[in-house]
């Protein structure tokens, strides 16, 4: 990988074939690592019988295991790396701020909040009802971040701050809630250690088109990101409408991260990463980051997922778990750079 | 017993604080009982081995309070009356889940929490003369702390930190409070139940078991190998098969096996199956696993679902809850092994 340390603009390393090859590459990858996501486990599970068990499915136990737990949690590791990769990349292009990430948004503590809330108060433990809470709460937190930050002068950095100080608040009010019911705290820690084993596809029927969404909004705004990238005042210049992009962020950012941390918990760390490794390889266009991180964050998650099969079979580490292991040395990678902030 | 489940629930006990510190200023319940049973001739001065060395108590204590999560249930079934006891989970009055609430009588105890740790100031407050702590995963700091508060007792120290075996802890809480016969005599009464009740029941030896937690966490069933609080099954003459001690962890921290939904097929090693589930939610939920219900006992109706309060009795695991787990139990058991489950225990 070409060092991301690289920030100079390089217009041969973003030119749209390259992209394109970039991209396509990426999928094939992807496609390697999701065999790999519905064979590699605490079973090995032959290409055959995945086969058999979508196609003829006999109720043995290894098509069991392929039915019931390989291709659900393939699936939604897919589906979580490509909301997460590419709300990452979203952020990190609206704040300017190579740091970002969506947990800094509020975007987590909104939905953590809320879940608590529907099992500490409500009592609901089914995962459709948990899952609207996570949504709505990621909306009402980003719609509060974004208003105290207007509240604050508007700028990226206010943005941040308000939603560092409003996690902080809903992470507090998440804890009392949880500390006070022993139902919630067990459904909590189950939620909040990012697990994609034991989640079932019929998310997807609310994740899916809420993920779609998302995700056509942050490939709709990546050229006025770039624009921004000009700064400020040369892109209201040039004609792009700040508050309209940035209320178009958020709800690319808070579909994107909301959904996928209410399907498999908060998983730190991805939306951080993949656009890091993205800008590595194509440079600083966000057309060519966003897509780029979402399908990286999708391999991740899935191999991440894997390597929590194997590590310490015939026990798991959920994946979240896995990615918390992965976050440290990058973060010190990150830090050892000169300015850890630029782009 | 279950580290995950007593940290978590120990945890959500933090919210308690406030209302602890609150309780615990009050003037401690200043009656003695009267009505405690004579100390064995010549128990005093006593003198107990633990983990941490040797604790002698002068005279026949008056105040006891226990600092573990279960040793009300041995001091209540000893017919003593500590003035102060610890709530492990439930929530109930007086840390007295319902199979001790007779033993308890009419005392009323200042319960404590853990969820800080020990909470040494309101122990302090209970002004004790000895303090019982053979289940409270006590360290030497902890034992040095409250050993300046009153003549303490820790865990055996031969086994684990938490949970150690009932019977080991029961001789040790009878030698400090002068009542070693009477604990000799509840344990060989107990160990006469279970005897009784393996003799009745002879298939139970014929039989491997799994003893399993409530439901599914982050995609892992949690089980009881051999030698992990099982006792209250072998001592049935069932068997419990080592093929899940793989999923056990490898150091001797003394956790439960977790075995990944994939791999629950691994409980094909066994004929009957005990959930400790807790409500009928929790059996809805159980059931509709697809890796849950594919497991041979599960088809073979060999399954017994627990209440909550016959959970809360196996978790417990003390002189009192253990008649009790009997009395559920067995019969539940019985039609489980003969294929007339899935059978329910009954509170």
């Amino acid at each position: 990988m070409i060092p991301a340390a690289r920030t100079t603009r390089d217009p041969h390393r973003s030119s749209p074939g390259r992209v394109a090859i970039v991209v396509v590459l990426a999928l094939v990858a992807l496609g390697v690592a999701s065999v790999i996501g519905l064979t590699v486990g605490t079973k090995f599970v032959g290409p055959s019988t995945v086969l058999d068990a979508i196609l003829r499915f006999d109720g043995s136990d290894l098509q069991l295991v392929v039915r019931e737990s390989r291709i659900p949690r393939t699936v939604l590791g897919i589906v979580v790396g490509l909301a997460l990769g590419a709300a990452g990349a979203v952020m990190q292009g609206l704040t300017r701020n190579a740091l970002a990430d969506p947990g800094m948004l509020g975007v987590n503590a909104g939905a953590s909040v809320a879940v608590a809330i529907a099992v500490a108060a409500l009592g609901l433990r089914d995962f459709p009802h948990l899952m609207a809470f996570a949504l709505v709460g990621a909306l009402i937190a980003t719609i509060g971040v974004v208003l105290l930050g207007a509240a604050g002068g508007g700028s990226p950095v206010t943005l941040v701050l308000s939603g560092v100080a409003l996690a902080a608040v809903l992470g507090g009010v998440t804890t009392a809630l949880v500390l006070l019911n022993p139902t919630a705290f067990l459904q909590m820690r189950s939620w909040e250690s990012g697990a994609l084993a034991g989640r079932d596809l019929s998310v997807l029927g609310f994740a899916g088109p809420a993920i779609a969404v998302g995700l056509a909004l942050a490939l709709l705004m990546t050229r006025s990101l770039d624009v921004l990238a000009l700064g400020h005042d040369t892109a209201a210049g040039l004609g792009v409408k700040i508050g309209a992009l940035r209320t178009g962020a958020v709800a690319a950012v808070t579909l994107l991260a909301g959904t996928a941390t209410a399907v498999a918990g908060p998983i730190a760390f991805l939306g951080l990463a993949a656009p890091h490794i993205a800008r590595g390889v194509v440079g600083s266009s966000q057309k060519a980051i966003v897509p780029l991180a979402a399908v990286i964050g999708a391999i991740v998650v899935v191999l991440g997922d894997v390597v929590g099969r194997v590590i310490i079979a015939p026990q798991e580490v959920p994946v979240g778990i896995v990615m918390a292991f992965v976050a440290a040395p990058f973060l010190i990678w990150i830090g050892r750079r000169k300015n850890p902030v630029q782009m | 017993m279950p580290l995950s489940r007593s940290k978590a629930l120990t945890a959500l006990l933090t919210a308690a604080l406030a209302a602890t510190v609150l309780t615990s200023c009050a003037t401690p319940a200043s009656t003695t009982d009267d009505s405690a049973p004579a100390a064995d001739a010549g128990a005093f001065p006593a003198t107990v081995e633990h983990a941490y060395g040797e604790t002698t108590i002068p005279e026949q204590p008056q105040r006891i309070v226990s600092v573990g999560y279960t040793e009300q249930d041995t001091l209540w079934a000893l017919g003593l009356e500590p003035v102060g006891v610890t709530d492990w989970y439930g929530d109930h009055e007086f840390a007295s889940w319902p199979w001790a609430d007779e033993a308890r009588g009419d005392s009323e105890p200042e319960v404590l929490t853990t969820s800080d740790g020990l909470d040494f100031e309101a122990i302090a407050l209970l002004d004790p003369d000895l303090i019982i702590g053979t289940n409270a995963g006590m360290t030497e700091e902890d034992y040095d702390r409250l050993s300046d508060i009153a003549p303490t007792i820790a865990h055996s120290g031969d086994y684990s930190m938490y949970f150690e075996p009932w019977d080991v802890q029961t001789l040790q809480i009878g030698e400090a409070v002068g009542l070693a016969d009477e604990a000799q005599k509840l344990v060989d009464d107990i160990d006469a139940q279970f005897a009784d009740a393996a003799s009745a029941h002879p298939e139970f030896a014929d039989s491997s078991i799994v003893f399993l937690q409530n439901a599914i966490y982050d995609g892992a069933a949690i089980a009881y190998q051999d030698g992990l609080s099982t006792d209250f099954l072998t001592d049935l003459g069932f068997t419990i098969p080592a093929d899940i001690d793989a999923y056990a962890p490898k150091d001797d921290s003394g956790g439960q096996a977790y075995i990944p939904v994939e791999n629950l097929d691994v409980l094909n090693a066994a004929d009957v199956l005990i959930w400790g589930t807790e409500s009928d939610d929790d059996i809805t939920a159980l059931e509709a696993q697809p890796f849950v219900t594919a497991i041979d006992a599960m088809k073979n109706d060999k399954v017994v679902y627990t209440d909550g309060t016959t959970a809360g009795a196996i978790y417990f695991t003390s002189p009192l809850s253990l008649p009790y787990v009997l009395k559920t139990l067995v019969p539940a058991l019985a039609d489980a092994v003969a294929g007339n489950g899935p059978a329910h225990t009954a509170e």
